[in-house]
Order: structure tokens, then sequence, then C-alpha cells
């Protein structure tokens, strides 16, 4: 049977023989086209299917002119600007990032391709596809948020690099939380109110760290103490769904 | 009879009451235990 | 083990007793509100204690797929969670009498409080999955994956802003600030609340077995 895949790296389950030849190569080279072809799948579908990431966006769009709205830029004394807008920046984009990141794994159970992945794929290959994408979309909502805030809520920010390795941080961190626990909450029924049950605990102390790392950076210092929380935290996070990787995707 | 000393002398007769529910469910469990 | 149990009577009458009637009140507090150590300390390491208890037999479940590890890793978390609230309550008694508040947002009271959530999620994730195989596979994942991510919650988390929570216990010094007899009961205290916590365990989690096999035996 020569069935042509779809995605470079990732083959069909008709082409049996291959299962066994992408178990064995499970880490060898080839992963990363692997993970890289889960990835690209996904943002293809979601763009196809368009409704879903337009909401993501537009609710960034309505949370962001909602608090421009309330506060606008000189609605606040200057001296407690700088915490208010660090914890609303992090508020919007986690709002913004949580009605798209648990779809990650839904999706393939709505449509009944998960049986299909999990014949083809590892499980830690299929996990880091979809965390990879849930990264990317979520620096995505970051790019058109951060702008916004800058203009419509006068942030003023000492040190701009500060905040982009806490956006890239603190980015990372959410998409491998939720990308894990999507795969957990994907068979229940009550998928989504379980995933915010189950995620927002294990997020809060991402959350405060990164509002702590924006806040110093907003005031013009580099934030160690707090990054250095928060690359710890991203590294604990990828080697616990990383070893737990096979547990919550076998069948 | 100070006030503390009637605190703890209400709370150990609560913890004697949880000690003897505790005994009798650990009993009560064990008969199950065999009858399966 | 029969006589153990049995200990435990005598054992934790003698150290409530004490509780209120050995160590004098500790300075800096106010009246007798510092003999809340003697519960509220023993609560809290009592949760914590169960919650790596369900980490470890999770590992073990998810190693050697023994239904008997899910049913102690069940029973675990829901005796953890009881004595977490019991934790937030005798916490909340003193912050009142203390603080002049039940309830503050004190940095520890959060993450307590944040930690009892997300136990109290594994156990909706439970009720959530229906096929026994699979609920005991996903609840094991995610108390794994919670444990690791447990210290940040709990560790860290208090850290970035100030606690008016006391330091006795755990400071950064890392001594234990009592006096001798204070030291005494407290400790004494600890090894009787771990008992009582084993006791616990093996009831909650062998009625957790007898229901299993029950199910078993008449398939719906």
């Amino acid at each position: 049977m020569n069935h042509e895949p779809k995605f470079p790296g990732m083959r069909s389950v008709e082409d049996e023989k291959s299962v066994d030849g992408l178990r064995l190569t499970a880490h060898g080279p080839g992963s990363i086209a692997r993970v890289w072809a889960i990835c690209a799948k996904d943002a293809t579908q979601e763009l196809r299917r368009r409704i879903a990431i337009v909401a993501v966006f537009f609710f960034a769009a309505t949370a962001l002119a909602l608090v421009s709205f309330a506060i606008g830029p000189f609605g606040l004394p200057e001296e407690d600007r700088p915490p208010l807008q660090a914890a609303l920046l992090w508020i919007i984009l986690f709002f913004a990032a949580a009605t798209g990141l648990p779809r990650a794994f839904a999706h393939e159970e709505e449509t009944g391709t998960a049986f299909a992945l999990r014949k083809t794929l590892p499980a830690t290959l299929v996990l880091a596809g979809k965390t990879l994408f849930n990264w990317l979309l979520f620096l995505a909502i970051a790019a058109v948020t951060i702008p916004g805030f800058l203009v419509l809520l006068d942030w003023r920010v000492g040190s701009p690099a500060a905040i982009a390795v806490t956006v890239l941080a603190g980015g990372y961190g959410l998409a491998v939380v939720s990308t894990f626990l999507s795969a957990l909450s994907a068979r229940s029924g009550q998928r989504s109110v379980l995933f915010v049950l189950i995620a927002f605990p294990l997020l809060v102390p991402l959350l405060l760290t990164a509002i702590a790392a924006t806040l110093e950076a907003t005031r013009g210092d580099f934030p160690w103490m707090p990054l250095r929380v928060l690359i710890a935290y991203d590294g604990a996070a990828t080697g616990a769904a990383y070893m737990l990787a096979g547990a919550a995707w076998e069948d | 009879m100070s006030s503390l000393g009637y605190l703890a002398a209400v709370n150990v007769v609560i913890w004697v009451g949880l000690f003897l529910y505790l005994w009798l469910l650990d009993r009560r469990i064990s008969a199950a235990e065999r009858g399966q | 083990m029969k006589f153990l149990k049995l200990l435990l009577l005598p054992y934790l009458s003698a150290v409530i007793a004490a509780a209120f009637l050995w160590p004098e009140p500790a300075e800096g507090f106010l009246g007798e509100s510092s003999r809340i150590v003697f519960f509220h300390v023993p609560c809290a390491w009592t949760s914590t204690l169960a919650f790596l208890v369900a980490a470890a037999y999770s590992l073990a479940y998810l190693r050697r797929r023994n239904p008997w590890h899910d049913d102690i890793a069940a029973a675990a978390v829901r005796i953890g969670l009881l004595f977490g609230v019991l934790t937030l309550v005798t916490g909340s008694l003193f912050a009142h009498i203390m603080w002049g508040s039940w309830w503050n947002w004190d940095p520890r009271e959060s993450s307590y409080l944040l930690l009892v959530f997300l136990y109290g999620a594994y156990v909706f994730l439970r009720a959530s999955i229906e096929d026994p195989e699979r609920r005991a596979r996903i609840a094991a994942a995610y108390a794994l994956f919670a444990a690791v991510l447990m210290p940040f919650l709990v560790f860290v988390a208090p850290r970035i802003t100030a606690s008016l929570h006391p330091q006795t216990v755990i400071n950064p010094q890392g001594r234990i600030l009592m006096d001798a007899p204070t030291k005494t009961v407290f400790f004494g205290a600890l090894f009787g609340f771990s008992g009582l916590f084993l006791w616990l365990l093996s009831l909650e989690a062998r009625l957790e077995r007898l229901s299993r096999a029950r199910r078993n035996a008449r398939p719906a």
C-alpha cells in the first residue's frame, strides 16, 4: 500500500509496517521532524476551522479594551501603575490563552483521530508537538496583546529584553502544563470545567512568578530571582510531563 | 476546674469517641473482608 | 498491629491533655493561642505526608498496575484533604484571635488553600472517569504531576510576598524555635497524628478495595 503522508514526518495508520519502525526510532533522528509535523497539523486544522482561533484573539482584544476603558492610561496614580499593569497583563494573557489551550487533545477525541495518532507516534512526541503549538499560540496572543497594552495603558517598560524573556518562559510553562492536563482531561465528559479545576491550582505559582518578573522588568531591573523560579518551574513541568506522557496518553 | 483543664477533658472525650468509632469500623471491615 | 492501634488511645489522650496543660503559652502570642501549634502543624504535616504517600503509590501503580496501589493512593488523597481542611480551619481560628480576621489572604493561607483545591481536583478527576483502569492511570499521572509542582506552590509562592505566619517550624534559620516542654508535646503530637493517619489510611483503602470487589462481583 503506497500511502502518501499528508504531513512530512508523519505516517498514516494504514502504513502498518512503518508503525513499529516509528516506535523503534522514537528518540532517534526524525523526532524533531515529527514533533514539528504534529505542531503543523494542529496549526493547519485550527486555521482551517478559524472560528476557535479567531475567538481566542477576539477574547484578548475584548479583555484589553475592557481594561483600558475601565482604568485608561491615567486612571491610576503613577506609583500604583506598575504592579497593576503587571497583574492585568498576565490576567489578559492567561484567560485569552485558556480559551485555546485546553483544546490540544480534546479536538483529537472529538474527531476520532486520537486512536490513529496513538498508533503512529509515541506519546512524548505527540505531547511535544502539541506543546509547541500551544507555545506558539501563546506567543502569537502575546504579540498581539502586548503592543495594544503598551499603547492603551501607557505601559512604560524599563527593560524590554526582560519582558521578552519572561513572556517566553512564562508562556512555555503555561503551554507544557496545560497541554499535559489537556491530555488527562480529554476523555472526560465535562472536560472544560475539569480542565479549569485541575489547571488553576497548578498554574498559580507560574502566574505569580511571571507577574513578579514583569513588575521588576517594568521598573527596569533584570528579574533574576523570579526568572530563576520560572525556569525551574518550566524544567520541573517538562520533566514530569515527559516521564508521564505515556501514562496520560495511552488508550 | 480551670478552663484549660475543662478544654483538655472535652477534647480527650471527643478523641475517645472517635477512637471507639474507628475501632468498630475496623472490626466491621475485617469481617467483610473475611466474608469475601 | 492491634496492640499499636490500642496504644493510640492512651497515647493521643496524653498528648491532648499535655497540649492544654503542660507547656507555658509562648511569648508574643495572645493569651493561650500558641497552643494551636500542637494541632495545626500536625494536621498540615499529616496532609503533606498523605499527598506524598499518594504520589508514591501512584508511581507504584503506573509501574505495576496493581489496583490495590490505586486504592491506597485514592484513600491517601481523601485523608490528606480531610487534614488539609482541618489545617485551614485551625489556621483560621488562630488568625481570628491573633490578627482579628478569619481569613486575610496571607500567602501561607492562600497557598495551602490552593493545595486543597489541587487535590480536590484529583477527586473530581476520578469522579469524571468511568472506566476503572483508565481512572486509576489518569489519576496516578495527575497525582505525580501535581507532586512535582507542589513545592512551587508550598515553598516558592509564599516567599514572593511577605507573610504574617509564625515561623516557629519552617523558617530561614532552619531550626525549631520552641522551649523543651513545647518541643516534647509538639513532636509527640506529630508522631501520634502520623499513627492516626496510618490507621485511617488503611481503613479507607480497605473500604475502597471492598467496594471495588463488590462492583466486580455485580457488573452493572
